[in-house]
């Protein structure tokens, strides 16, 4: 061990006042006290939200040729498909007033942001395990920025989709803003579900297994390749119990202006996310306190 | 007077252990058919965080990893934490940095802390080592800003400046470990929690380690934690030392030596 200079002057530390650096960071930790969202919390660490949504962002296309490109090429690979395998083989596309392409192409941009976003969110925790055992932070910001990267790939496929609809000279109409709260709505959806995955993989990590099944699924039961006016009408109450099917048909409605939205689908979907996501929430932050230990 | 760093009341730590029906032990948890029969018999209380530290099968039994921990440190001090393993050094260091969530009792901390338990957390083997620096600064803590003013400095302290640009799963892992320690050596944070495995590299990089830790207390106020097992480490760095045993503190002193001397003492833990 090379010699370093160990000569201390005798400092009653004690007896310091405190230096001016650490005041206004102080944190009261009690095992006895409990918040459901450490919104407070959450905004100090804000600048870690963003760097961990940048990282997730630069690592995912990094060694790839298309780069990019992928997130154009997704979507728009998986629209021709369903066009052609719904529309045309299964005759799906019979006496349908709008281009089914860009039918299939407004439900295909919002099922793959929720369908990668909920894939994102409930991996984040067992993805980032090595930060989660050994640095603290508000354990939320890990679902909600591998949420983040999501929404450039959603900008993409929107690029992709004006251009479908100048393609097919789908009118432009003013419905056209309700995206966004829609887009929210399938965030806050897949927000909720994903939290709940993410806190029960840590634990059974069966659920990285069933979780890709379960999406798999999850296409065939929402109108994504074909319209939800094709089910029955005595059966559409049921059917809409899947809340991606309301916000999907909300999707149709918004880009597609001869298209019809039936409306209790939608508020079924608003009222079971709602759900879902506090459940989600709850379970996740209840849970949280174990995270590192098992992780 | 309020002008503690950390300040530790009542703190305890405690894990369960599932005994198996064949006498193994397991850390216990929990178990999928038992989580799936308390959550539906009762949804809204499996819900609940008390309700999981409240239900408890007679086959597990309670394991205090910390029990009645009670101090304070303050700004500007150089702490080392010892003990044999299992005394709940490393329990402790991670229930101070909030990884883990104390069980009873209360902690209050003021300054920000930070915690180094290991050589380049949150480094992404795809990154440069430009960017691993912004983004390890960012999850050690560190505003993004600070990190740029400092840039430079971390660089130069790492000396890997040739290989900025090149993604650190190429780097060797000397100079993984230097850039890492590099980064941790110059965060702004005031409270520095260190395990010993970040004083890494060959003796030369140690010891330029250690005399930095040195120099940000003396200088700059900061305070700082130490775990290590190697006596010499302890000595050369810190005047004060808490000595645990079977999650207790059994010494609290600044005499180092008869700290030391307490330690090594002690049969080792099973």
């Amino acid at each position: 061990m090379p010699e370093i200079e160990t000569s201390d002057p005798d400092i009653d530390y004690s007896q310091r006042p405190l230096p001016e650096r650490y005041k206004g960071h102080r944190v009261d930790v009690d095992a006895a006290k409990y918040q459901m969202v450490p919104w407070a919390e959450i905004w100090r660490f804000r600048e870690l939200f963003g760097f961990l949504a940048w990282r997730d962002f630069i690592v995912r296309y990094k060694q790839t040729a298309v780069g990019i490109g992928w997130s154009l090429l997704q979507p728009l690979l998986m629209m021709i498909v369903m066009t052609i395998v719904f529309g045309y083989f299964a005759g799906l596309a019979e006496g349908s007033t709008v281009p089914y392409a860009v039918m299939v192409f407004s439900g295909v941009i919002v099922w793959q942001f929720f369908s990668q976003g909920l894939t994102n969110v409930a991996m984040s925790m067992t993805n980032n395990n090595a930060i989660v055992a050994k640095i603290y932070f508000p354990r939320l910001i890990l679902p909600a920025s591998s949420l983040l990267v999501n929404l450039v790939d959603f900008a993409i496929s929107m690029l992709l989709l004006v251009v479908l609809m100048i393609g097919y000279d789908v009118a432009f109409t003013w419905r056209l803003f309700c995206l966004v709260p829609l887009l929210l709505l399938a965030a806050t959806l897949s927000f909720g579900v994903g939290t709940l995955v993410a806190a029960l993989n840590v634990r059974y990590r069966d659920f990285k297994h069933i979780l890709p099944f379960v999406v798999q699924i999850g296409l065939y039961i929402t109108p994504v390749g074909f319209s939800s006016d094709k089910v029955p009408d005595a059966w559409r109450f049921v059917y809409s119990l899947n809340p991606m099917v309301g916000v999907v048909d909300g999707f149709r409605w918004a880009i597609l202006d001869s298209a019809t939205l039936y409306w209790p689908g939608l508020w079924i979907s608003i009222i079971l996310t709602l759900g879902i996501c506090y459940i989600g929430i709850r379970f996740f932050r209840s849970s949280e306190s174990w995270f590192a230990d098992i992780i | 007077m309020d002008n503690f760093a950390i300040r530790v009341e009542n703190l305890g730590k405690k894990y369960r252990i599932h005994h198996l029906p064949n006498g193994q032990k397991m850390p216990g948890y929990s178990r999928v058919n038992e989580d799936i029969t308390r959550m539906l018999k009762s949804p809204f209380k499996f819900l609940s965080k008390k309700a999981h530290e409240e239900h408890k099968p007679e086959t597990d039994e309670d394991f205090w990893a910390l029990k009645d921990l009670d101090f304070t440190i303050y700004p500007g001090e150089r702490i080392g934490v010892i003990g044999r393993n299992g005394a709940g050094k490393s329990t402790l260091l991670k229930t101070l940095s909030r990884i883990v969530t104390p069980s009873t009792g209360r902690m209050t901390i003021q300054g920000r802390l930070a915690s180094l338990l290991e050589v380049g957390t949150g480094f992404h083997p795809e990154l440069t080592g430009r960017e691993n620096i912004f983004l390890n600064g960012s999850i050690l803590g560190m505003a993004r800003k600070e990190i740029s003013k400092k840039f430079d400095q971390i660089v130069e302290f790492s000396g890997v400046e040739r290989f900025l640009d090149t993604p650190v799963k190429r780097y060797s892992s000397g100079m993984y470990v230097r850039l890492a320690f590099s980064v941790a050596a110059h965060l702004d944070s005031e409270i520095l929690i260190v395990d010993e495995v970040l004083a890494v590299g060959d003796k030369e990089f140690q010891a330029k380690s250690l005399k930095k830790m040195r120099e940000l207390t003396q200088e700059e106020d900061r305070t700082i934690l130490f775990v290590s097992h190697d006596s010499e480490k302890i000595r050369s760095l810190c005047g004060r030392v808490i000595v645990l045993k079977g999650g207790r503190v059994l010494t609290d002193t600044t005499d180092v030596d008869a700290g030391l001397t307490l330690m090594e003492a002690q049969t080792p833990a099973k």
